[in-house]
């Protein structure tokens, strides 16, 4: 193999590579107590390997070791929950104290194994990929080491594990219709063929409940608002995009484009519609009744999952814009979860409650600026990210007939208004009296939650001028 | 120049203007007054050159393809345009002794006149919807930082009202873009839609201008938005934001889909009666200032309504006639209603009287704009209104009936507030002379609503062209 022909794979490849890289420095330099330098070493090498993959993104779709995929959106897509993982530990970097220890090791290692699941193109692999996500995820979790995490890393690791088991039917159901190939290309080979219907559909059902939890919609998402809650802010920005981009990813390429979707286009379609409006009236209903900031936010990305099942539960040829839709959400919401602890670094006696924002505004001018900016973006006002990301699944879902999906979608989100809404008022339109305070000195966890803003912001713009091949060239799975 | 770069000035004008404002802001309170007033002067310039080179040259463009930047100046567009940039002068001044953070309150207003300016430029379905929801941002921070006492649960009703219309208004166009396979508005209206198509996508466009008009009864969110809204937006809102939506179906929901406005034209004939009729004898009952020029608002914006459901092209050109009039008259309204509040400390009518004798400026003032408001002929409100009732005979027959006791009404709750505040006994309220900018900007709106009412054809030429091409009866 020349030269030429790897420096692409090599490049496309980078995301999973660069991972665990950072996986492994950051282990050694954090073993050796310095969590700090840990989190700006695996920062740094996660951020480089983003970028490298979206560079990876402009190349064509090409097989690797037989198992995985590289470039296109699969470059794309992991080089996005890469940078992010990247901004979320740079933030930590300069915040030390008890609860930072393990975490610089452990954020690249939930981005390798979502990275690894997302670009897999052979079952086994991609629920290897989502499990050692999820490992890392428990350890995220009961990282503060109080009362509170304990219980909510239980929670999680005690349905993951209930989610492992459905799993490994699944599997084993598929293996036994497809042989000792777990390929996806075999499975649905293997499907079509097949005469065993019902065990074909239950292998789909089993695994697409499993993808179901590990992207947190209903009715398997109860986990999602304590994890989200208990982990430390920076990790629940991971946690909240790497592996429910993973799942999501795997959903639309298993029951759209190959394995399952033989069985998809059929029975297992209303699973989906079901899966997805359960998951935008629950979810919202939920964010709607919470006073805890980081816990809406939880429950408004169990919504915010719905709309992006609305792709797959439109029709294969909708179920591309999927993916486009989980970049733009992962950007507003790891800026969103960023901000829980920008805010705590000047304002220790925070309670977490969304009225606790109160004057805000004031306060912290550019900071609040920028956590509008993500409110903003996940309600789908345009011209920021958001919209672009609704326009796409609700426009496919217009294009492939299910307008009445694009209409779930579309009066969740003036529901959600309600509750993103509510985070403006507090910042801006409460506590009118506070302090203006001054904008210098700005924190690194501000920092982040302001690259983040700007991304949002830039990823909004663009398309008004360049249209939005661009987005799906690099996201969009096709 | 480049047609396309021209019109995009027009946006990123004030634009620049919004964020030169408000990082001046930050420093010095009166460098941003000063900047915020040359951006939007700067900005009536750059509308009447572009109205200029379309009236001598015309202005056709092409766009980039694959971008949803495109924007379209026409006769139907310009005034509107025009409109705006006078009315963000107007907000300026009156915004200029605002005392809490003046930056942040100047820039979200040229932020708000770049937006509206958007959806009266936008050639592109999907660059249509971006300006209209965008719009809803400003506004939201206008009326919930700088409003009156209940200006938080006005700003969120105001932006739920307007958000739940606009999404059904994104349902429409996403029909549209995926039944046409155009996202420009000339091209799809070119395609067309299939018969079967035509109402749904008529009808989810019109909700959302619907509920911009507003048409009772989605129009709650409006007199709330406007008793508690600062008094520059109280102008711009009435002034530009309720023409969104009669603009919007002018320039798309009849158009793409002209058979089911033709069926839907009694419904909102039935609908702007409704309002006419509901907006003026609500106005009768209102005791706050604000409130009874906001029912006013409902009542004017009904006879809009009324004229597009009759459908014909004289009526459509009525209607336009009838927004530009009331842009002028209802900014003025609220200009001087909001001033008379601020100095008095309340908007309660019967605290006022003898107005005209104590503050003689703004006694002129306000009498010119409740009688243009009563629809005198000679002032603007008349030719539009007149118009509408005409072509309403024509369409209906003696259904037009209400909508000329409609012009009753409002002559009735114009005068009679005109005796109770500008006339009679003087009142308890302190009461101020108009002065300043204030003062410039009430007489340039006065001048504008006298030209109108005098040398409507004016318009109408302008109009009625567009109009002819853009479907309907």
């Amino acid at each position: 193999m020349s030269v030429g022909s790897t420096m692409p794979i090599l490049i496309a490849t980078a995301p999973f590579t660069g991972a665990l890289l950072a996986f492994l420095l950051a282990l050694a330099i954090d073993g050796a107590g310095h969590e700090r330098t840990a989190a700006l070493v695996g920062a740094a090498v996660l951020a480089v390997a983003g970028v490298l993959g979206i560079v990876g993104a402009f190349s064509t779709v090409t097989v690797v070791a037989r198992v995985v995929l590289a470039g296109g959106p699969f470059s794309g897509l992991a080089g996005a929950i890469a940078i992010i993982a990247a901004i979320a530990l740079a933030g930590l970097g300069a915040t030390p104290d008890a609860e930072a220890r393990g975490i610089a090791a452990l954020v690249p290692a939930v981005i390798a194994g979502s990275a690894l699941a997302l670009s897999s193109v052979d079952l086994l692999l991609t629920l290897a990929g989502l499990e050692i996500a999820a490992l890392a995820g428990y350890a995220l979790v009961v990282s503060r080491g109080d009362r509170g995490s304990g219980e909510a890393a239980l929670k999680y690791v005690v349905q993951g594990a209930v989610a492992s088991g459905l799993a490994v039917y699944g599997l084993a159901a598929a293996v036994g219709l497809a042989g000792p190939s777990t390929g996806y290309g075999t499975i649905a080979e293997a499907l079509s063929r097949t005469t065993l219907l019902a065990a074909a559909a239950t292998s789909g059902v089993l695994v697409l409940a499993t993808l179901a939890f590990k992207a947190g919609a209903v009715p398997f998402h109860s986990w999602a608002p304590d994890a989200y809650e208990a982990a430390p802010a920076p990790a629940a920005a991971v946690l909240a995009t790497g592996p429910k981009i993973a799942a999501l990813t795997a959903l639309v390429v298993l029951f759209s484009r190959t394995g399952f979707s033989g069985v998809a286009s059929g029975r297992l379609a209303v699973v989906i519609a079901v899966l997805c409006v359960a998951s935008i009236v629950v979810g919202n209903l939920g964010a709607l009744r919470q006073r805890s900031y980081a816990r809406m936010l939880a429950y408004s990305g169990i919504a915010q999952v719905g709309y992006a099942l609305v792709g797959p539960a439109a029709g294969p040829a909708a179920a591309g814009n999927a993916t486009v839709f989980a970049v733009t959400y992962a950007l507003a919401t790891a800026g969103a979860f960023l901000a829980d602890s920008a805010v705590r670094e000047r304002d220790a006696g925070w309670d977490g409650s969304i009225a606790g924002l109160a004057g805000l505004g004031r306060r912290r001018p550019i900071l609040a600026a920028a956590i509008a900016v993500c409110m903003f973006s996940l309600i789908g006002m345009p011209p920021l990210a958001g919209f672009w990301g609704k326009l796409a699944v609700f426009g496919g879902a217009v294009s492939a007939g299910a307008w009445w999906l694009a209409l779930v979608g579309l009066i969740g989100s003036v529901v959600s208004f309600g509750y993103y809404g509510a985070v403006l008022r507090a910042m801006y339109l409460e506590g009118r009296d506070a302090l203006v305070g001054e904008s210098g000195g700005l924190s690194t966890a501000s920092a982040g939650v302001i690259v983040l803003a700007v991304a949002v912001a830039a990823v909004g713009a663009l398309p008004l001028v360049s249209g939005l091949n661009l987005l799906y060239r690099i996201f969009g799975l096709g | 120049m480049s047609p396309q770069t021209l019109l995009s000035t027009l946006i990123a004008w004030p634009v620049l203007g919004a964020v030169v404002t408000w990082v001046f802001g930050r420093a010095s309170h009166d460098t941003a007054r000063r900047v915020a007033l040359v951006a939007a002067l700067g900005q009536v310039l750059l509308s009447a050159g572009v109205t200029f080179a379309y009236v001598t040259t015309g202005l056709t463009g092409k766009g980039i393809p694959g971008s949803f930047w495109f924007l379209v100046a026409d006769g139907l567009s310009l005034p509107f345009v025009c409109l705006t940039a006078v009315l963000g002068v107007v907000a300026v001044c009156a915004s200029w002794n605002v005392e809490e953070s003046p930056g942040a309150h100047l820039g979200l207003l040229l932020l708000l006149v770049a937006m509206v300016t958007g959806v009266f430029l936008a050639g592109d379905l999907v660059l249509f919807y971006v300006f209209w929801e965008a719009v809803l941002v400003p506004m939201y921070f206008l009326i919930g930082v700088w409003g009156h006492e209940n200006r938080k649960h006005a700003a969120a009703k105001f932006f739920v009202y307007t958000f739940a219309g606009s999404a059904f208004m994104l349902l429409g166009i996403l029909f549209a873009v995926y039944a046409t396979r155009q996202v420009r508005i000339d091209l799809a209206l070119a395609v067309g839609l299939r018969p079967a198509l035509e109402p749904v996508v008529f009808w989810l466009l019109a909700i959302g201008m619907l509920v911009k008009i507003p048409v009772v009864p989605f129009h709650t969110w409006l007199p709330d938005a406007h008793t508690e809204a600062p008094t520059a937006g109280s102008v711009l809102l009435a002034g530009v934001l309720l023409k969104m939506g009669g603009y919007g179906l002018l320039r798309l929901a009849v158009p793409i889909a002209p058979h089911a406005a033709a069926q839907a034209g009694p419904v909102l004939m039935g609908l702007g009666i409704a309002g006419i009729v509901y907006g003026s004898l609500m106005a009768l009952a209102q005791s706050d200032l604000k409130r009874l020029v906001a029912y006013s608002s409902v009542a004017h914006m009904g006879f809009v309504t009324l004229a597009i459901g009759v459908g014909t092209p004289l009526a459509r050109a009525a209607a336009v006639l009838g927004m530009v009039s009331h842009g002028l008259v209802s900014a003025l309204l609220f200009l001087l209603v909001g001033t008379l509040g601020e100095a008095a400390g309340t908007r309660d009518v019967d605290s006022f009287g003898g107005v005209a004798t104590r503050a003689p400026r703004m006694g002129a003032a306000l009498t010119l704009a409740f009688l243009a408001s009563a629809g005198l002929p000679a002032l603007s409100g008349f030719p539009g209104e007149a118009l509408a009732v005409l072509e309403t005979f024509g369409r209906a027959g003696w259904w037009a009936a209400f909508a000329a006791l409609g012009v009753v009404l409002s002559a009735a709750y114009g005068t009679w507030t005109l005796r109770r505040v500008a006339f009679g006994p003087s009142g308890t309220a302190a009461v101020e002379d108009l002065g300043g900018g204030i003062a410039v900007s009430a007489a340039l709106l006065c001048v504008g609503i006298v030209a109108l009412g005098v040398w409507p054809q004016v318009l109408v030429g302008l109009v009625e062209p567009v109009l002819a091409t853009l479907g309907g009866r």
